[in-house]
């Protein structure tokens, strides 16, 4: 008898569940999680994929974006935070989130080409018009006087590329003296007045509050604050080295599953690799992968050396341990 | 000599006058030249100081917007996320009756003072779509535990209840205990189940024109609450349908009309039923010690209210009908119990009157002068039970299922009450209970008229 009703309830449930899932609206979100300057290059992205995808499926799809510093924003994710893609400045930061929430694979890098980093960007010195206090290469920066404006290596991927470049330039000058690099770095995070949580606001900060003498920031930042404000206020100047900015991109497999966005998620960031992407990617300052969309933006592109963060450093994890985990070198020299 | 002399001295003079003049433009420039670079500098400091508060700030908020919120209102104690979708709630209510009853020949014990209720309550959100509450009872006389259910929302439209709460079967069961209009529930309620354990499909259809329930329970008798262990290997079914159709069109007379049935349907097995009690608490019928329901158990309840301004309405109408058996009198039939109530309420100070209670518009204060809100309430209801229950003559056949000399075949009744609503959380109810019999003494007799005056302080949070 029992097992009569037992079933008939189950059927009753399925049958509902059913109903309920054929009810929901044909409209899907997704939510991009991203760091701090990406903004006005998904904006732009965005639109794009969804006028495409509404072509080729007929579903409307709006993406939600949301920024803040990268690590920050890997932070969240393992707190909780339902983004169905992440598209952060630095591939540590997508790991700890396989390593700590294990939202999807450890090999997520794989998924996609170039490891999964659809382009790239660099450092650069953003300075005031005429460059008043000479600055020309990482070495000036250490000078009496000068007002150096870059974002806390903590809890900004931006940040941690601006350090490394910096130690890049320090370890050639040097020949690899740890202890003068270690002083060098010292030196130039005395002349840090403010940390700002991200790139962002580290922009704002130079660029809107007047802060400052040279913004150590990604070159798509520093192209997207000359537009903004006008060339008549700010130049940007090429170090005689920098790093080779890696943002990576992954869908959150767990999140995108269980929201049943997971076609449409890997479909957005393929489209990263389209040639409309990387085309919007090139306009937005961003070093397209693709030759054509490099070559098309190559004035914005000027050739310099570059370290890799494998060659130079031994990889994100090694560099993480090393330089920025509580009582690494980042926290020796800030806390003297 | 001296015409010398003073010639040195003006030459002199002359190269000191030029080279004052000389320098002196030259310092100025200097001084002026530290003094921007001065001014820069602090400038700069000035900037750097704002920039940190300006972060400052920016950081405060943004742990404003993740901290949680310690809430202390007259909704209950409790804390909440920020998004709200996780939180904890202790709320509670104490009630303290007073029972006196008239003209009651003598009986001994029967005006006293007691707790009807002592309730506790924790509530919570754990994740924006999944609610609990766990609510045990501490009066009358033992603990209880009446509420232990978890409810997933997947929309307004369907939600899994799945634990132990009201059976989904009575309008008036279904009033919150801290906004009953009066002191006792009236008869419908009386043979409709109450708590019950088992799973509830529910929610809110068309724009919450229409609430719905679908109900598997293990199944309890009249009136009662499912024991801990259940009774039988069977399960019960209660559905109902209540629609408030006009509840989204703002100013109409209509917008608080709603209406609706329930029913229950399941079979129980060899299970002791429970008597029936008068709104004024008092037994007016009870089966015989060797009667037992073992059958099908069928309840439908229509039901209705209307609300507007500061009156109301309720009415509904209970049938219960339950396969009974009295392996002594070798009788076995089904029986068909029914009741019905209809009540008006009048807030004499003018609030709303509605179905989740009155909320005084100002609560009282002595120093304010202010008296907080009055609401008068009426009440009629009768309890009938199926004649077949008795034997038609007691002298020349054995009682079937209840002795007519101590059951009463019916009780009708009316009610007055008073309640004082000193604010949200504490309530002071008086209530007049007049209760006439149809048998229920010796000699086929009449029990004497019930009247009672019931009273309430009620604290709730």
């Amino acid at each position: 008898m029992i097992t009569k009703y037992i079933n008939k309830v189950a059927a009753l449930l399925l049958v509902t569940a059913a109903l309920t899932t054929s009810l929901v609206a044909k409209d899907i979100t997704l939510l991009n999680v991203s760091y701090d300057p990406t903004r006005e290059l998904y904006v732009e992205f965005n639109a794009a994929f969804a006028k495409q995808w509404k072509e080729k499926t007929g579903d409307t799809v709006t993406i939600n974006q949301s920024h803040g510093g990268s690590g920050k924003q890997a932070r969240s994710v393992i707190d909780g935070l339902q983004a169905d893609v992440v598209t952060l400045a630095l591939a540590y930061d997508v790991s700890a989130i396989a390593d700590k929430a294990k939202l999807f694979d450890k090999n997520w890098q794989a998924k996609l080409p170039n490891n999964s980093a659809p382009y790239t960007s660099t450092i650069v010195f953003l300075v005031r018009k005429g460059n008043p206090k000479a600055i020309k290469d990482w070495g000036d920066l250490i000078k009496d006087g000068i007002g150096i404006v870059t974002p806390n290596p903590k809890t900004s991927g931006g940040a941690r590329w601006n350090y490394l470049a910096a130690w890049a330039w320090a370890a050639r000058e040097y020949k690899g003296d740890e202890a003068k690099i270690k002083s060098y770095l010292t030196k130039l995070y005395k002349n840090v007045p403010v940390l700002d949580s991200g790139a962002r606001g580290s922009t704002t900060t130079f660029v809107q509050r007047g802060i400052g003498d040279v913004f150590l920031s990604w070159e798509n930042e520093a192209y997207l604050a000359q537009k903004e404000f006008g060339k008549d206020s700010f130049e940007i100047v090429y170090p005689s080295i920098s790093i080779l900015a890696e943002p990576t991109v992954t869908v959150v497999d767990k999140v995108a599953k269980r929201r049943g966005t997971e076609a449409v998620a890997k479909a957005y960031l393929e489209y990263l690799y389209s040639a409309e992407g990387q085309d919007i990617a090139g306009k937005n300052y961003y070093r397209p992968r693709d030759p054509a969309a490099l070559k098309k933006y190559s004035a914005y592109f000027p050739s310099l050396t570059l370290v890799n963060i494998d060659d130079a450093f031994g990889g994100w994890d090694k560099v993480q341990k090393v330089h920025f985990d509580d009582g690494g070198i980042f926290d020796q020299i800030y806390l003297k | 000599m001296q015409t010398s002399t003073r010639l040195g001295t003006k030459a002199w003079g002359a190269v000191l006058l030029t080279s004052i003049a000389t320098l002196t433009p030259l310092r100025a420039e200097t001084e002026v030249e530290l003094l921007r670079k001065s001014i820069a500098e602090l400038e700069q400091r000035l900037k750097v100081i704002e920039r940190k508060q300006e972060l400052d700030k920016e950081s405060a908020d943004a742990a404003a917007k993740t901290q949680p919120v310690v809430k202390v209102d007259s909704s209950g104690f409790g804390v909440e996320s920020k998004d709200k979708a996780w939180g904890l709630k202790i709320r509670g209510n104490i009630q303290l009756d007073g029972r006196f009853y008239l003209d009651d020949g003598g009986v001994n014990n029967n005006d006293r003072f007691l707790f009807r209720r002592i309730r506790p309550s924790l509530e919570g959100t754990v994740g924006k779509s999944f609610t609990f509450r766990i609510m045990p009872d501490f009066a009358p006389a033992t603990f209880e535990l009446l509420d232990a259910y978890g409810n997933y929302k997947f929309s307004d439209g369907f939600n899994l209840l799945f634990g132990r709460t009201k059976s989904p079967a009575g309008l008036e069961r279904l009033i919150s205990q801290t906004n009953l209009p009066f002191i006792e529930r009236g008869y419908p309620t009386s043979i409709l189940p109450n708590r019950d354990t088992g799973i509830q499909l529910h929610g809110k259809l068309f724009n919450g024109t229409l609430n719905w329930n679908l109900s598997a329970l293990n199944g309890t008798t009249d009136g009662q609450s499912s024991p801990a262990t259940q009774l039988d290997d069977d399960i019960e079914f209660a559905g109902r349908l209540f629609a408030n159709p006009f509840i989204n069109e703002d100013g109409s007379v209509l917008q608080r009309l709603g209406a609706g049935v329930s029913v229950t349907y399941g079979n129980q097995e060899n299970t002791a039923p429970a008597g029936y009690r008068t709104t004024g608490q008092q037994t007016s019928f009870s089966w015989l010690s060797d009667v037992k329901v073992d059958g099908e158990v069928f309840r439908v309840s229509p039901q209705a209210y209307y609300y507007y301004g500061p009156f109301g309405f309720l009415a509904e109408y209970a049938v219960s009908q339950q396969r009974l058996v009295n392996p002594t009198a070798k009788a076995q039939d089904s029986l068909v119990n029914t009741a019905w109530q209809a009540y008006a309420s009048w807030v004499l100070t003018g609030e709303d009157a509605s179905y989740e209670g009155v909320k005084p518009a100002e609560p009282f204060s002595i120093a304010d002068g202010k008296w907080g809100a009055f609401e008068v309430v009426a009440r009629v209801g009768q309890l009938e039970i199926d004649k077949d229950a008795f034997a038609l003559d007691a002298a020349k056949k054995p009682t079937l299922f209840a002795d007519p000399a101590k059951s009463a075949r019916s009780v009708t009744g009316a009610t007055l009450g008073l309640n004082w609503y000193l604010t949200r959380n504490a309530k002071f109810v008086v209530n007049y209970d007049w209760n006439q019999f149809d048998g229920g003494a010796a000699g086929g007799k009449d029990k004497i008229d019930e009247k009672a005056i019931f009273t309430r302080l009620q604290l709730n949070f």
